[in-house]
């Protein structure tokens, strides 16, 4: 990526003209990497509300020796025609018995939606079986979040750092990452000078990330945990 | 610590609404009610929320004659086909479904109708586990959003008490027993009062929704040449564009009228809208 970059002007914060300049920019390089299928939405009616989409299919892994949990994830990247197998869950409370259990996939609907409160996008996502019921509140933990992520989103808000809340655009009901330490950590990421200096973000005399590589910034630290990994080739 | 002495917020916190719920009736019948259940009443505070009375709503309708044994969660509300969003506050979502003007000369549809529903809970349309536990996790985060708009930070809210926390959440999650309600509101503003006086600092920004009504046309042309063009028309209402002024078929149009319905009245014949922008008087 040698286009110019731009820079935030209160960085972490983003303004809404912001986010739509550095969600777009995200389009455009997600056209690059194999495999994603980001979409940018308008709003029916108001103009600059406009959120990213994208459907992926993920496989679950039941596991069901394991009465502690019983359902375990592999993320895959997954667009229709290629199933690459992103990462191995390494938990050492889990029994490995992928090989006997049947393959389960579900439906994920990701939005990169930006927040007028927190001023910083927002990671909302609904997840469905494949026969389309919406999973419950305890198959979302048990099915999409990491197993080695699961206490840290527990004891991060109130009740966990995963919740419901009405999508801003669609006003219907989605899942939610809670934005409220989104900018603490996206100034963290700037604070520690040697292990980002080689990244093409990272402006050493501005302390920032630019608008263009926010969102894979961002992205690559917050979705994981719900089963949305950013390729690497993002950052080439 | 009390809460000071505030007519206006004492006023707000009392304010209630005369409910009527009803069964639905094909769910009754489903769930073995043999007779037809009288409607159970309940004046409910306005900043309540519906969770808090489910317990007491189910506990009549199961009294009365309905065989349910599931969880609170389950249970939900409609007005008119549409489920309640009971993550609203009460008043709030009176005033958004009955559409009720306050400045009106009908009186208002009080007692208020709602269905009570014990099947079926609509998933696609309402956020689950309608709970006690739900609402206060839904109520401490629009605190805390609240608080991240005024201050840039949810400090304050994170940095309450165990003791603050609860006396907050208690006050309110109590206020729909009428006995205790000074109690109530003095265990909420006390810590409440803390958070919205910020410190006695001018807020960054001020929290606030607005809630448009579904069929409303958002453009006006007021809105459009505003947008178009900012520097001619600050702002989309008509007094203070004084020295630009719209032409249209040597008509200057009122600023207020709908895009819509200028572009399907006013056009010309080949469709488009002309608009001719004049500057001075």
């Amino acid at each position: 990526m040698s286009n110019t970059q731009t820079y935030p002007k209160q960085y972490p914060f983003l303004t809404r003209q912001e986010f739509e300049v550095a969600a777009k920019s995200f389009l455009e390089q997600s056209k690059n990497v194999v495999g994603e299928g980001w979409i940018w939405i308008e709003h029916e009616k108001l103009k600059g509300f406009g959120y990213l989409s994208r459907k992926m299919i993920i496989q679950k892994v039941n596991d069901s020796s394991n009465e502690f949990k019983n359902e375990d994830i592999t993320p895959l990247t997954t667009d229709d025609e290629q199933f690459d197998q992103i990462e191995e869950v390494e938990d050492p409370g889990v029994l490995n018995t992928s090989l006997e259990t049947a393959v389960e996939y579900l439906i994920v609907d990701y939005h990169i939606i930006y927040s007028t409160s927190y001023k910083v996008p927002v990671l909302y996502f609904n997840a469905y079986h494949n026969d389309g019921t919406p999973l419950t509140n305890d198959e979302i933990y048990s099915c999409l979040i990491q197993p080695s992520r699961l206490e840290d989103i527990k004891i991060a808000g109130f009740h966990g750092g995963i919740s419901q809340q009405d999508h801003p655009t669609l006003l219907i009901p989605f899942y939610y990452l809670h934005p409220c330490e989104t900018a603490t950590l996206m100034k963290s990421i700037v604070d520690i000078p040697r292990s980002t200096k080689s990244n093409s973000d990272y402006n050493i005399l501005q302390n920032k990330i630019s608008i263009e590589g926010y969102v894979r910034s961002w992205l690559s630290l917050v979705g994981n945990v719900v089963g949305l990994k950013i390729e690497i080739d993002y950052f080439l | 610590m009390t809460a000071p002495q505030n007519p206006i917020t004492r006023a707000i916190w009392d304010g209630t609404l005369p409910i009527k719920f009803s069964l639905d009736g094909t769910e009754a019948a489903e769930l073995g009610a043999k007779i037809l259940v009288e409607p159970y009443f309940i004046e409910a505070p306005r900043c309540s929320y519906f969770p808090l009375l489910t317990s007491q709503i189910r506990k009549y309708f199961v009294d009365m004659a309905l065989n349910f044994i599931g969880d609170d969660a389950e249970i939900w509300y409609d007005v008119d086909g549409i489920p309640l969003k009971w993550h609203y506050p009460i008043g709030l979502l009176f005033d958004l479904h009955t559409g009720y003007r306050p400045d009106s000369n009908s009186p208002p549809p009080l007692p208020w109708p709602v269905t009570v529903h014990f099947k079926n809970f609509p998933l696609d349309k309402l956020i689950r586990a309608q709970a006690i536990d739900a609402t206060q996790d839904f109520f401490m985060s629009m605190i805390k959003e609240a608080d991240f708009l005024r201050n840039g930070s949810t400090k304050k809210v994170m940095n309450l008490s165990k003791n603050d926390q609860t006396q907050l959440w208690d006050g309110l999650w109590s206020s729909s027993s009428q006995k205790y309600r000074t109690e109530n509101y003095d265990r909420f503003w006390s810590v409440n009062y803390r958070l919205v006086i910020n410190d006695g600092q001018s807020p960054r920004h001020i929290p606030l929704r607005i809630y448009l009504p579904d069929n409303c046309n958002p453009l006006t042309l007021g809105e459009v040449l505003h947008q178009i063009l900012p520097d001619l028309f600050p702002s989309s209402l008509p007094t203070e564009n004084a020295f630009a002024a719209p032409v249209i078929h040597g008509v200057i149009p009122q600023l207020n009228i709908p895009i819509i319905w200028a572009s399907q009245n006013l056009c010309y014949p080949d469709n488009f809208l002309h608009i001719v922008v004049l500057l001075g008087t």
